[in-house]
Formats: C-alpha cells, structure tokens, sequence
C-alpha cells in the first residue's frame, strides 16, 4: 500500500499541547495520500472513526491502459513498438487482480521494447512486471546495487498470488 | 520547431571512429516512456542494442531533441559512457556478445552513432537474440549507470557551437519551446 501519514490531533488543541477538559473530538490531518475515514454515530449518542485504508483512483490506471494504442502517431512516440492486444489484455487482467487485492502500482507504462509495464517501490526496492508483446510476463526485483533478480510469472490468478507473495515478502516486509 | 545549430550539422565531415571509454551517449526518451519528471526513470524507457545515440564529443545532450526539423521539445535526455554498456550478463550459459558503437553521421546530425551487438562478429538484434528474462535484467543493469541530462519537460537553451571535449558541460536553462 502507498505510505500515508496521519496527523491527529485533539479539537482545541493549544499551541502548547494542552488538551481542553472534556474535549473528546479530534482533527484529522492527512498529510500525505489519500484515505476514507468514516464516522458514525454510535448508539450511546457518540462517534466512532474507521480509517478505512488507502482509497486508489483505480481508473486513473485503466485510463491510462487504454492510451497505450491509441496515443501518438510513431513520429512523436519514438521507434518504439506499441504494446499489442495480448500485452494489453493480459496487463488489464494483472490490473484487476492488482484492484482485488488492493496494491496499487506506483506506476503503468508501455515498454520500449514492446510492451506494458508495472513498477511497485518502496524505499529503495522496486518490483518490476513487464508484460510484452509475446505475451510473456516477468518480474523484476531490484534493490539499485545487488544483482537482479528476474523470474517469470504465469499470466494466470495463480501466478498472480505466487507474484504477489513474493512482491510484498521483497517490498513490505 | 528549432533550428538546427550549424555545427550540429556534418558539413562534410568524415566519421571519427575513435571512441573514450568516458565518452557518453546521449538518448531521448519519449513522453509516452517518461512524463512526469517527478518519477524515476524506470527500465521500461531503457531499450536495448541497436540503439541510435548522440555523441558527447561532438553534440550537447539537449541537441537529441533535435531530429531531422523535428524538435521533441519536452523530452528527457538521458546518456551513459561507452565503457558502461554492461556485456558480462551472458558470460554463462549464452554466446559471448560484444558490442560496438560506430560513428554513423548524418548530414544534419554529425554526432549520430549506434550501439550494435553482435555474435561472434555477426550483427544481431538483442531483442531477438536473447531470452525475455535476460535482456531485461540486463536492462537494469544499464539503467543503474544512466545519467539524465535533462528530464521531462525541463527546458533547455540549444547551443549553437560544438563541446570542446567529450566531458558533457552544464546545460544552459531555459523554456521548452
């Protein structure tokens, strides 16, 4: 999941840090990403708040998925070969998965070798999924100074699960 | 669009084959690989052989915006040095590729090179030649000793005359066109 950071402070708060007696509601400040905080109203008349986690805007990925073919004429984008209809499928699939299971990519770009591909990062790792345009799928792991490591992942839901395992044992823990 | 710097331009000249290890290689890379400069290059904008590259000893890094009256105004510019294109990938397991850059001029762009490979002398595509899982780590590996010239959208002034060495010298700011 992307960091946020979470300011929370209690309501009339003072500059000094005191706490006004008998206050028991609190600001929220976000400070970094986004997230659903929810409130309601508790059946002895107070508030309960759910941080719900991070929200994504999912669409903005899709969005972007879907201007991989249809941007620019070969002049302005380059040599580089488009992604084709098996890439893009098959990448609109991990994107779903990658939806289901709430892990968002830090980033969706076409290959310049032909292709789409998805990075994930985290403090100086970074996990990289290249699907290209002979349907082949491979992930990178890469830490910036130690060998690579790149293995193949099958395009299917299993292979998704044995891909992410190994994404979120390399990033997040 | 720019207009070309005159000594950009190969005015007669014959190709110079003799390339320093320290010399670098500048490439554009596209809006569609990299547009938000706020995000790391990343191993999907890092093609492989043959590539087409811009000398430093005879062009400045944001003259590879300028192709053929074209000018990719907002591109990024990046580049490495002849001595860092990473070979030892396949010394196990698969045939000893070497890889040569050659001069190859154009008449408006005399610091126009190539970065080729071959196979025991052979010319050969990379793509085709090597398995998916390689030249992808191989990737990598090159992206680990590029240098950005220029990011996205960061503007630049286009010199007019050539380096005097092949050490790349600090690009002269201003507003993409």
């Amino acid at each position: 999941m992307p960091d946020v950071e979470f300011q929370v402070r209690p309501l009339g708060e003072s500059t000094c840090g005191q706490r006004r007696p008998g206050n028991s509601s609190y600001h929220i400040t976000l400070v970094k990403g986004d997230a659903l905080v929810v409130i309601r109203k508790t059946s002895t008349g107070g508030s309960q708040v759910t941080f719900s986690g991070p929200t994504v805007n999912w669409k903005k990925y899709y969005d972007r998925l879907r201007t991989f073919r249809t941007s620019e004429a070969d002049g302005d984008r380059g040599r580089f070969p488009a992604p084709n209809a098996s890439a893009i499928v098959l990448a609109h699939s991990f994107l779903q998965y990658l939806q289901g299971a709430n892990y968002p990519p830090a980033q969706v770009m076409p290959s310049v070798v032909g292709g789409v591909g998805f990075a994930f990062r985290r403090s100086g790792r970074k996990v990289y999924v290249e699907f290209n345009n002979k349907a082949a799928v491979h992930a990178l792991f890469s830490d910036g100074v130690s060998d690579p490591v790149v293995q193949r992942v099958r395009p299917e839901e299993a292979g998704y699960q044995q891909w992410m395992a190994k994404a979120k044992a390399y990033l997040d823990e | 669009m720019s207009r070309i710097p005159p000594a950009m331009k190969r005015s007669g000249r014959e190709p110079n084959p003799l390339f320093p290890r320290d010399e670098y290689l500048f490439r554009r890379v596209p809006l569609d690989l990299w547009d938000d400069p706020g995000d790391p290059l990343e191993v999907n904008a890092i093609e492989l052989p043959d590539m087409f590259v811009g000398r430093s000893r005879f062009g400045h890094p944001e003259w590879l915006r300028i192709h053929e009256g074209t000018y990719f105004a907002v591109w990024a510019v990046i580049g490495f040095q002849v001595g860092d294109v990473p070979p030892e990938q396949w010394k196990d397991g698969y045939p000893q590729f070497t890889f040569n850059t050659i001069h190859t001029p154009e008449e408006l762009n005399y610091p126009h090179s190539e970065v080729q490979a071959f196979d025991g002398g052979k010319h050969i595509d990379l793509l085709d030649a090597l398995p998916d899982d390689v030249h992808l780590k191989w990737r990598e590996l090159l992206l680990r000793r590029v240098t950005i010239f220029l990011r996205p959208h960061q503007g630049a002034t286009i010199r007019q005359t050539a380096p005097a060495t092949h050490h790349p010298e600090p690009i002269p700011p201003g507003e993409p066109e």
